[in-house]
């Protein structure tokens, strides 16, 4: 009789181990191997109630144009290419992988206007500790005026997109805040 | 075998203290023992009860283990490297893991051990979840966290047998099924699922309740406190179910139909089909009939404002445009035609007053009287509230005192809604109130003639 319940735990030890080492299996290759492209973004400070305090990293181009027969919520891809400043820019939605270069899977929120719809991006969240989060918002509001210098360091592999950094003025931001003065 | 007594005012404290005398009167030959067994069954004592401290500790244990482990590695975090945080992910994993391995094969593991090993290895897998996500900034909502991580939980709730990890598990569901989602989600990414994650807990629970089942559920009954999660998770996730359906039918009036949709369910859940032992269980052990009556008792005295049902019709007809109402409607019938092959009168007239609104909706659409559905509501609240005062009289077991309570009720909200003078108001009033206590004192000299004091 014993079997059976150390069938069931090891079954479930399996797959408390396999959920996580799958995720990070799949970041760390991407991080890898993908393409970098930067983007320019803004990082205001919200908090999850159970991982905790983050930068919600939001590209400023967070509208794209409406693909055809676009449905709420339906997982979509959008072409990735970089600008003549090198800066990353995101091309049209379509409902399948483009065929030639790089893409990343978003999802489309809310309601579409006319012509561009809003999208959920994979990498929308920058961790920071429980002290340092608050404290990187009333730094950034404080030296940056312009609170749209964050630039976002995302590795993008067959349409996995990673957040490998979160960089102001060409230095990571953690960098910047453990040297910065207490506010 | 001799039935628990329901009927007298000893709670659990008489009861242990009882169970406390049995073995020195055995000893002194007051009572003998077939006395002295059939004592302790006519009063039984919860033993979970008993254990609940075991728990309590066991699970406070298990919880500040994880808490300081927690804040000890916060404190230094930023300063680990990427390899050494996942170190710190998986570690306690590891552990949790091989105690609850340790645990399982033990012959007969103590209930505490296996509560705090279920804590512990539910929090490590969250924990480890939780820190994966933070060390790749990956994104999604903590809503979907809290499913992938209560459905990592569940297997320790079936195997350890742990009570707590079950209530963790029930508490998240029905907090994920109650996060606001999107009319256009998918009913697997919706509310709708709340019933596959509840019929999920049925290993642990067991069928020991239902009509026709034999047989214990090991390790015992499930504890008051474990009953109450369960009711209100159930309670909740269901209409939060039926609120996600109504939101979908995009041609609903919402408001008043998930009201009614509400109803309906908790009206369903409060006629849930129990075996005959868990019939005789004292009230608080029934957690899904203290909270069925009240939710019905409540909107069936606001059905009868005219004010408060006006789109109540609109909505009964926009709810039944919804494939789950007629889904509940179905499962109302089957309970409550259990219900009544077991003679459960009491809760097959409270459950009634879900159907109300559905009884009279013929006639609105003939009728365009208005205030007809008000008066309709009222008529039923007062039949049922006479009924379970006149079952008492048929020598059915019925509920004199609620019976009573609803009447007077009914009166003060048919006085607080009327345009009477305050000396007609008073005068019901006082006439109200003297006879609700008269029927107080007569149902007090009735319990005292049928259970005659010691000499």
């Amino acid at each position: 009789m014993k079997a059976l319940p150390l069938l069931v735990l090891s079954f479930a030890a399996l797959l408390q181990w396999g959920i996580p080492l799958r995720g990070i299996w799949e970041q760390e290759h991407v991080l890898a191997h993908g393409t970098l492209f930067k983007v320019k973004c803004a990082a205001p400070d919200p908090y999850d109630p159970i991982r905790g305090r983050y930068l919600a990293v939001r590209p400023l181009q967070d509208r794209l144009p409406v693909p055809l027969n676009l449905k709420k919520g339906s997982e979509l891809f959008a072409s990735v290419s970089v600008d003549s400043e090198g800066w990353a820019t995101f091309g049209g939605l379509s409902h399948t992988p483009p065929a030639e270069g790089e893409f990343v899977k978003v999802r489309s929120v809310g309601r579409p206007s006319e012509e561009t719809v809003a999208v959920q991006w994979p990498f929308a969240r920058f961790y920071l500790n429980e002290k340092m989060a608050p404290e990187a918002d009333q730094w950034i509001a404080k030296n940056i005026s312009d609170q749209n210098r964050f630039i976002a360091e995302i590795r993008v592999l067959k349409g996995k997109a990673v957040l490998a950094d979160l960089v102001v003025e060409g230095k990571p931001l953690r960098e910047i805040l453990k040297a910065a003065p207490a506010p | 075998m001799v039935m628990p007594d329901t009927d007298s005012r000893m709670n659990h404290f008489h009861h242990r203290w009882l169970h406390d005398q049995i073995p020195g009167w055995e000893r002194e030959g007051i009572l003998t023992p077939s006395a002295a067994h059939a004592l302790r069954e006519r009063h039984p004592v919860e033993v979970i009860g008993i254990r609940t401290a075991q728990f309590a500790l066991g699970g406070m244990g298990a919880l500040l283990i994880g808490t300081g482990l927690i804040a000890v590695l916060a404190y230094n975090w930023d300063d680990f490297s990427r390899p050494v945080r996942l170190l710190w992910a998986f570690l306690p994993l590891l552990l949790a893991q091989i105690f609850s391995f340790t645990v399982v094969r033990k012959q007969e593991p103590a209930p505490w051990l296996c509560e705090s090993a279920g804590l512990l290895q539910a929090f490590a897998a969250g924990g480890c979840l939780a820190i994966v996500s933070q060390v790749y900034h990956l994104g999604g909502v903590w809503q979907d966290f809290l499913l992938g991580w209560m459905l990592l939980s569940l297997p320790l709730a079936w195997v350890l047998r742990s009570q707590m990890v079950l209530g963790l598990y029930l508490v998240g569901i029905c907090i994920w099924s109650l996060s606001p989602g999107t009319a256009e989600s998918l009913w697997y990414e919706s509310a709708t699922l709340y019933p596959v994650l509840l019929l999920a807990v049925v290993p642990c629970c067991g069928l020991d309740y239902l009509p026709g089942c034999s047989g214990q559920r090991p390790g015992g009954s499930l504890p008051t406190f474990m009953r109450w999660i369960l009711v209100l998770s159930a309670s909740l996730g269901f209409c939060a179910a039926a609120s996600h359906a109504a939101d979908s039918a995009q041609t609903v009036s919402t408001w008043p139909s998930q009201v009614w949709m509400w109803t309906l369910t908790v009206g369903t859940i409060l006629l849930f089909p129990l075996r005959a032992d868990a019939m005789a269980e004292p009230g608080r052990r029934k957690p899904q009939g203290i909270l069925g009556a009240c939710w019905i008792f409540t909107s069936g005295l606001a059905m009868t404002f005219s004010s408060l049902n006006k789109d109540l019709p609109k909505g009964v007809s926009g709810a039944l445009s919804v494939p789950w109402t007629w889904g509940i409607l179905a499962v109302f019938a089957v309970f409550a035609i259990q219900a009544a092959r077991q003679h459960r009168w009491v809760l097959l007239s409270i459950g009634s007053l879900a159907l109300t609104p559905l009884m009279f909706l013929p006639c609105l659409s003939l009728f365009s009287t208005p205030g007809l559905l008000a008066w309709g509501c009222t008529l039923h609240v007062f039949f049922v509230g006479v009924l379970l005062i006149g079952l008492e009289f048929f020598g059915k077991r019925g509920a004199p005192r609620l019976g009573a309570f609803l009447l007077a009720a009914l009166v003060i909200a048919r006085m607080s809604d009327s345009d009477f003078s305050f000396l007609t108001k008073g005068l019901v009033f006082i006439g109200t109130g003297a006879g609700f206590l008269i029927f107080n004192l007569q149902t007090v000299r009735q319990k005292a003639v049928k259970n005659p004091a010691p000499l």
